[in-house]
C-alpha cells in the first residue's frame, strides 16, 4: 500500500501543502465575547428569537465553566476575548451555480484539491463546503431533495426547518456537557444539517470541506445529523488550513441521532495546520461529537485520521441507547513535531445487546505526544453488551510519547469487554525484511505504516482512504529515519 | 566470479563469531554450508545481505567485482541478492502482493527498467504460487501474519522466485518443514538454477541436500570454514556426525 | 469534612506530643513533617484521580481511633494459624502489637526484628530508611501512617545470604481491635545478592471492625531477589489500606504474588520505580468481592532507566454486590530504551449486582520499548459450565469449580502450598456463601 515514488517526492520538502491565504475581503467582528457579541451573531445571521436565547442560555452557562485541565495536552491559555467570533465573506454570491461564487474562492478550493467542480459532482459527492463561517456553494441540492434528505448549512435549517432543529439541536451535546460544548453552542457560527427521511438510503457520500481563513478567527462549526428509520447516510469531512503564526482555536460540536434501524457513517480526515517544528502556531482543535444510537439497531460508526493541529482533544462517542445498537470508532491519529493529541472514545452501553468495536492506531514522531483515552461503560441494565478495543501505538525517534487511558466500567454480569494495548516501534527485523527485498528504508518505513494504520483506512471511503494514505506520508516525512 | 570472501571476521556483540572465512563462488555454482549450532552459519548469510548488528571487523566481499561492504541492504538486493530467512517476518497489515510488486518493481527501476504493468504482475504472481504451492488466498492477506512456518518458507520461496536473484542465500530454508514442503521448497529452488546464477544453501543437516544438490560443501565450525569437498562430504557427515570434524579440526 | 480534618489533624498532634521523650529517637521529626503532609492534602476524594473509584466515607464514618491499647487474645487461637512448614523467621503481630514471645528467628545472615525496638534504640540504619521509598505519603492515610506509626516488622536479609526457608510475617486481629486504627511500617531490606521468599498474612480470629492502615518500604540491593507471598484475610467487617513501596537496585528481582480476599474495603498499592538497569519486576493478583466487599488495586510500576522488565497478571473474581477497581499504571521515562513492560488484568464477573473498574495505563516517552497492556470483563464459558453439568456436576458446583479454574493461574503462583490450598478454600466458601 505504499505510494508511488514520484507521489512521494512531491510532498517530500513540501512544508505544508495547504499553507497558503486567500486574499478575499471579509467582515469581521472585533475580537471579544459578551451577551452583545451573541446578539450581533444571532442578528447578523437572522435567526429566530429562540435560537438567540438557546445561545445566551448556553452562554450564561459557560461563564460559570472552567476550562478542562485532565488532557494530556499542554499549551499556553487561550485568553478567550482576544478571538473574533464571526466572520463571513463580504460579498455573498448566488448560489445559482458555481460561475457566480467568487473566483477567488474557487481557486483556493482548485488549490486544496477540494472536489467541487463537476468531475468530482460526477463523482457522487455533494458539497457544501464552508468557507470561514458562512457557507457560500451548495451542489447537487436538488437531487438529494428529489430522495428528501436535506442537506444544507446550519444557519439554513434554523430558518427553514426550525421544528427538526429546536427538537434535535442540543439533544446529544447539551450546552452543559462541556466547556467548550457550551462555548460553542453559545457562539456556533455555522456547520452542516443532514437529515434522512425514513427509509431513505442517502444516494451519495455526503461532503463538506472545512478551511480556517482569518487570522485570529474562531471556528465553531455545528453540525446535526438526523437519520430517521431505516435511513442511512454516509458523511465526510475533511479539513485543511491556512498557514499561520498565531495560535487558532477550533472547537466544534458534531450531534448524530440514529433513530431505528439507521445507520450513520461519520469520516473524518482532519489535517490543519501543526505548527512548526519549534511548536509556533497551529490550530487548537477542541471538539465534541456524539452520536446517539436512539432506536433500536441503529448503527452509528466513527473513523478519523487525525495529522493536523498543534493540539487536539477530540472524543467522538456513541450512546448505545436502543436495544441491538452497534458503536464504531477507528482512528488513525499522527503526531510530530510539538504536536499534541488526546484522542479516543466513550461508548456508553445503555441498551440490550448493544455491541462496540473500538480501533485507534496512534504514531507519535519527532515530539508528538499521543494519548488514547477512552471509556467503555456498561450500564447495569445492558444485557450482553460486547465492547472489543484494540489500541496501538507506534514510537519513532525517542523523544516522543505514546499514553494509554482507557476506563472500563462494567455493571452488568453479561457484558464481555475486551481491550488490549500495545506499545513499540518500527521493529528492525521488519525494516531489514523489506530493505532485503530492495525497498529503500523510507518506502518501507511508509508501507510498514500504512499497514499499521489499515483496518482504519479500510473503513474509510475510497477517495478518502486514498487522501489519508496521502496524508499520512506527507505527515511522517522528515520524521522518519 | 559471483561471490569472493577473504578472511573475512566478524563481532556480534563484541564477540567474535566469523574468525577468518574464505570462500569463492562462480557463478552457476550451489554452495551448501553446513555446521553445528552456533557455528556463525547464520551469521555470514545475515552479513552477505548487511544486517545491521554485525560488526566486519577485517576481511573483505567481492559481489560480481564490486564491494559488497560498501553497499545498502536494499542496494544489494536490488543486484540481485536474495536472503531466504530462517524466520521471515510478519508485517502486519502490509498486503503479501503490493509487497512484492513494490519490491520488484524497486529492483526494476534500480536496473533502469520499467515497472511491472499490474496484469503482467497478477498473471506472473499467480503462476509462480502455484508452483511453489502456495494457496492463492495467501496472496491477499498481510505478509506473512498468522502463515504456518511451512507457509512461512514457501512464500520466502515464492518471492525468491519472482525477483530472480543472482545470488540466493538460504538460510535454514528447511527448519521446520515436512517432507512435502521440503520438496515443494526444493523444487522451486532448482526451477531457479541456472548457469548465471548462484546459490548458498544453509543448513544444519543433509536432508535438504537430497533434493537441492550442491556443487560444494563447507563445514563451518566456530568461524572457520574447516573443511570442503563435494556432495558427498554431505553424505559422510550425515553418516558420521559432526563429531569426527571437530576433532580433526581441534587436533 | 474540614471538621473531620481538623479533628485528625488535632488527634495526630496529640498523638505526637505524647510519645516518650526519653526513649530514644522516636522518629518525631519525620512524625511532625507526615502530620504537616497531612493537613495539606488531606483525605483523598472521588475527584483525584487514584481514587476516583475508590469512596472513603464508609471508612471515615467509621470513625476508628489511635490508641496504643494492648490486646487480649488466646494464644494458642494465635498459634494455630502459623504455618505449618518450618520457617527461616516468624514476626507476630495481634492487632498491630508486636509479639516478641511468639516470634523467632534463629536463622544466621538474617535479622527480624520489630521497629518499635529500633525506634527505642535509636537504630539508625533503620530509622534513617524509612520513607525513602514512600516520602511522606501520597494520600493522607500515608501521611496518617507515617505520623501515628505504631509498629512494624523489621527485616533484614545480609549480603549474599540465600534462605531455604520462608520468613513469616503474620498479623492477627482480635476482637479487641474493635474500633481501632492499626498502623504499621514494615521495612524489608535485602542486601547484595540476598534471597528470600516472605509470607506476609494478614488474618482475623473475629468479625471485628478495624482499619489496618499499612505501609511497607522493601529495597533489594543489587542480586536481590525476593519472593514476596502475600494474603489479604482481615475481617469481614475490617479496612485494609496497604502501600509498598519496592527499590530495586541492579539486576535485583521481586516477584510478588498478592491475594485480596477477606475485609470489607480493600486497596493495596504496589509501586515500584526502576532506578537501577536489569531489574525485574513480576506481579501477581488475586481478588475477590462479594456482597458489602470493596477491593481495590492499584500498581504503579515506573521504568526510569533503561533495560528493565514488569509483568503483572491480575485476576479478579467478583460475586453478589461485590466491587473491584483496579488500575495499572506502566510509565517508561525518556532514556528507559529497551524496557519491557507487559500487564493484564482478567475480570469473572459472576452476578447481578456486582461492579468492576478497570482502568490499564500507558505511559511511553522512549521508543525502543515492547510495551503492552490487556483487560477483559467476561464472564464463565457456558459451554464449559454445560459440560460439567453434564458430567454430573449442578450448575452452582459447575460454576465455582470453574470460577476457581479462573483463579488458578495467580493460585498457583504461590509457592507455598498451604497456602495454595487455604485460598482455594476460602475462595470455595466464599462464592458458596
Amino acid at each position: 500500500m505504499g505510494l508511488p515514488n514520484t507521489e512521494m517526492e512531491d510532498f517530500v520538502e513540501s512544508e505544508y501543502a495547504q499553507g497558503f491565504v486567500t486574499e478575499i475581503e471579509s467582515d469581521t467582528l472585533p475580537p471579544g465575547l459578551d451577551e452583545a457579541v451573541i446578539r450581533t451573531i444571532s442578528e447578523r445571521k437572522g435567526e429566530p428569537p429562540w435560537m438567540l436565547e438557546k445561545r445566551l442560555t448556553a452562554y450564561r452557562h459557560w461563564l460559570t465553566m472552567r476550562e478542562p485541565s485532565w488532557a494530556e495536552v499542554r499549551h499556553p491559555p487561550i485568553d478567550f476575548q482576544t478571538i473574533s467570533y464571526y466572520s463571513s465573506p463580504k460579498k455573498k454570491p448566488l448560489l445559482d451555480n458555481l460561475d457566480q461564487v467568487d473566483p477567488e474562492l474557487l481557486a483556493t478550493y482548485e488549490k486544496l484539491g477540494i472536489p467541487i467542480d463537476e468531475q468530482k459532482a460526477l463523482a457522487g459527492v455533494a458539497v457544501d463546503a464552508v468557507f470561514d463561517s458562512v457557507s457560500v456553494a451548495t451542489t447537487f441540492r436538488e437531487s438529494l431533495a428529489e430522495a428528501g434528505v436535506i442537506f444544507c448549512s446550519m444557519s439554513e435549517a434554523i430558518r427553514e426547518y426550525p421544528e427538526l432543529v429546536k427538537q434535535y439541536l442540543g439533544s446529544v451535546v447539551p450546552h452543559k456537557d462541556n466547556f467548550f460544548a457550551a462555548l460553542n453552542s453559545a457562539v456556533f457560527s455555522d456547520g452542516t444539517f443532514v437529515y434522512i427521511p425514513k427509509d431513505v438510503k442517502c444516494p451519495m457520500e455526503l461532503s463538506t470541506y472545512f478551511r480556517i481563513n482569518e487570522a485570529n478567527t474562531g471556528q465553531f462549526e455545528r453540525t446535526l445529523i438526523i437519520a430517521e428509520e431505516r435511513s442511512h447516510v454516509s458523511y465526510l469531512e475533511g479539513c485543511t488550513a491556512p498557514m499561520r503564526d498565531e495560535n487558532q482555536l477550533h472547537a466544534a460540536v458534531v450531534e448524530l441521532v440514529a433513530l431505528e434501524d439507521a445507520r450513520i457513517k461519520y469520516s473524518t480526515v482532519q489535517n490543519w495546520y501543526p505548527g512548526d517544528n519549534e511548536g509556533r502556531g497551529g490550530i487548537y482543535n477542541f471538539v465534541t461529537k456524539r452520536g446517539d444510537c436512539r432506536g433500536d439497531r441503529s448503527h452509528i460508526s466513527w473513523t478519523q485520521v487525525e495529522t493536523g493541529s498543534a493540539v487536539t482533544w477530540k472524543y467522538p462517542s456513541c450512546i448505545l441507547r436502543g436495544k441491538d445498537t452497534v458503536g464504531e470508532f477507528y482512528s488513525v491519529a499522527v503526531t510530530k513535531g510539538m504536536q499534541q493529541a488526546d484522542t479516543g472514545t466513550k461508548m456508553i452501553h445503555i441498551g440490550e445487546n448493544s455491541r462496540s468495536t473500538i480501533v485507534s492506531k496512534g504514531i507519535s514522531a519527532m515530539h508528538g505526544s499521543n494519548a488514547y483515552r477512552g471509556l467503555v461503560r456498561v450500564a447495569a441494565k445492558a444485557e450482553n453488551a460486547r465492547n472489543h478495543t484494540q489500541c496501538d501505538s507506534l514510537l519513532i525517534g525517542d523523544r516522543c510519547a505514546a499514553h494509554t487511558f482507557p476506563y472500563i466500567e462494567v455493571k452488568n454480569p453479561t457484558a464481555q469487554v475486551e481491550h488490549e494495548a500495545t506499545t513499540s516501534k518500527v521493529s528492525e527485523d521488519q525494516l531489514f525484511y523489506c530493505r532485503q527485498r530492495g525497498l529503500s528504508e523510507e518506502d518501507a518505513v511508509s508501507m510498514i505504516i500504512n499497514g499499521f494504520c489499515k483496518e482504519v483506512f479500510n473503513e474509510l471511503p475510497m477517495e478518502f482512504a486514498v487522501e489519508a494514505q496521502k496524508l499520512l506520508a506527507v505527515s511522517l516525512e522528515g520524521a522518519v529515519g | 566470479m559471483m561471490l569472493s570472501i577473504k578472511n573475512l571476521t566478524a563481532n556480534v556483540d563484541g564477540k567474535e563469531i566469523l574468525k577468518g572465512i574464505n570462500l569463492d563462488i562462480k557463478a552457476g555454482e550451489v554452495h551448501a554450508i553446513m555446521g553445528p549450532n552456533g557455528s556463525g552459519k547464520s551469521t555470514l548469510a545475515h552479513i552477505l545481505s548487511g544486517r545491521d548488528g554485525y560488526e566486519v571487523t577485517g576481511g573483505e566481499i567481492h559481489y560480481k567485482g564490486q564491494d559488497l561492504l560498501s553497499l545498502e541492504t536494499e542496494e544489494r538486493a536490488q543486484q540481485g541478492i536474495f536472503l531466504a530467512m530462517q524466520y521471515p517476518v510478519e508485517l502486519p497489515g502490509v498486503n503479501n502482493m503490493t509487497f512484492l510488486r513494490e519490491s520488484m518493481n524497486a529492483i526494476r527501476r534500480s536496473r533502469g527498467e520499467e515497472e511491472i504493468d499490474a496484469v503482467s504482475f497478477m498473471k506472473l504472481v499467480r503462476e509462480k504460487a502455484d508452483s511453489v504451492k502456495l494457496d492463492q488466498k495467501l496472496l491477499k492477506r498481510s505478509v506473512n501474519a498468522g502463515f504456518s512456518g511451512g507457509e512461512k518458507k514457501r512464500n520466502e520461496i515464492l518471492q525468491m522466485v519472482m525477483l530472480e536473484p543472482y545470488l540466493a542465500i538460504l538460510d535454514e530454508t528447511d527448519s521446520g518443514l515436512d517432507i512435502d514442503a521440503l520438496r515443494t521448497v526444493s523444487d522451486g529452488v532448482n526451477l531457479l538454477r541456472s548457469p548465471e546464477r548462484s546459490m548458498i544453501v544453509v543448513t544444519h543437516y543433509q536432508r535438504l541436500l537430497e533434493y537441492i544438490e550442491p556443487d560444494h560443501v563447507h563445514v563451518l565450525s566456530d568461524g572457520r570454514i574447516i573443511r570442503s569437498g563435494g556432495k558427498e562430504l554431505a553424505l559422510e557427515l550425515e553418516a558420521r556426525g559432526y563429531g569426527w570434524l571437530l576433532e580433526e579440526a581441534a587436533a | 469534612m474540614n471538621q473531620q480534618l481538623n479533628d485528625y489533624s488535632q488527634a495526630v498532634s496529640q498523638y505526637i506530643e505524647n510519645l516518650p521523650k526519653d526513649g530514644g529517637d522516636w522518629l518525631v521529626a519525620q512524625r511532625s513533617s507526615a502530620a504537616e503532609r497531612f493537613t495539606e492534602i488531606g483525605f483523598p476524594n472521588a475527584k483525584i484521580e487514584a481514587w476516583k473509584y475508590t469512596g472513603i466515607e464508609g471508612l471515615l464514618k467509621q470513625g476508628f481511633e489511635t490508641t496504643d491499647k494492648l490486646p487480649e487474645f488466646p494464644e494458642h487461637a494465635v498459634l494455630r494459624q502459623f504455618l505449618e512448614e518450618p520457617v527461616a523467621g516468624r514476626l507476630v503481630f495481634v492487632d498491630g502489637v508486636y509479639q516478641a514471645d511468639l516470634s523467632t528467628c534463629d536463622t544466621a545472615g538474617i535479622t527480624v526484628g520489630n521497629l518499635r525496638s529500633a525506634m527505642a534504640a535509636s537504630d539508625r540504619a533503620v530509622l534513617e530508611v524509612i520513607g525513602s521509598l514512600s516520602g511522606m505519603g501520597d494520600h493522607g492515610f500515608a501521611a496518617l501512617n507515617l505520623a501515628t506509626v505504631h509498629d512494624g516488622a523489621v527485616i533484614r536479609v545480609t549480603s549474599e545470604t540465600c534462605l531455604e526457608q520462608p520468613i513469616e510475617l503474620l498479623h492477627v486481629a482480635t476482637k479487641s481491635a474493635e474500633g481501632q486504627a492499626l498502623r504499621s511500617r514494615h521495612l524489608i531490606m535485602l542486601e547484595t545478592g540476598a534471597s528470600a521468599n516472605l509470607i506476609e498474612r494478614y488474618v482475623a480470629l473475629d468479625d471485628a471492625a478495624y482499619f489496618n492502615n499499612l505501609v511497607c518500604e522493601i529495597s533489594l540491593a543489587a542480586g536481590a531477589k525476593l519472593t514476596h507471598q502475600r494474603v489479604q484475610l482481615e475481617s469481614p467487617r475490617a479496612y485494609h489500606l496497604s502501600d509498598i513501596h519496592l527499590g530495586l537496585q541492579a539486576d535485583a528481582y521481586y516477584h510478588g504474588i498478592n491475594a485480596a480476599v477477606g475485609a470489607a474495603w480493600s486497596r493495596t498499592l504496589i509501586h515500584n520505580r526502576f532506578t537501577a538497569q536489569g531489574a525485574n519486576c513480576e506481579l501477581d493478583g488475586l481478588y475477590l468481592a462479594g456482597d458489602g466487599q470493596l477491593t481495590d488495586f492499584h500498581l504503579d510500576v515506573d521504568h526510569a532507566v533503561p533495560h528493565c522488565d514488569s509483568r503483572e497478571n491480575f485476576r479478579g473474581i467478583l460475586h453478589g454486590a461485590g466491587k473491584a477497581v483496579f488500575d495499572g499504571l506502566i510509565q517508561v521515562r525518556e532514556q528507559a530504551q529497551k524496557s519491557n513492560a507487559h500487564l493484564y488484568n482478567a475480570n469473572l464477573m459472576l452476578s447481578r449486582h456486582a461492579e468492576i473498574d478497570t482502568k490499564p495505563q500507558l505511559v511511553i516517552l522512549a521508543d525502543d520499548v515492547q510495551c503492552s497492556h490487556g483487560t477483559t470483563v467476561g464472564q464463565l464459558d457456558p459451554q464449559a459450565v454445560f459440560y460439567l453439568r453434564s458430567r454430573g456436576l449442578d450448575e452452582q458446583r459447575a460454576r465455582h469449580l470453574l470460577s476457581l479454574g479462573f483463579a488458578s493461574e495467580v493460585i498457583d503462583r504461590f509457592e507455598n502450598e498451604t497456602l495454595r490450598l487455604q485460598l482455594a478454600d476460602v475462595i470455595r466458601q466464599q462464592l458458596q456463601s
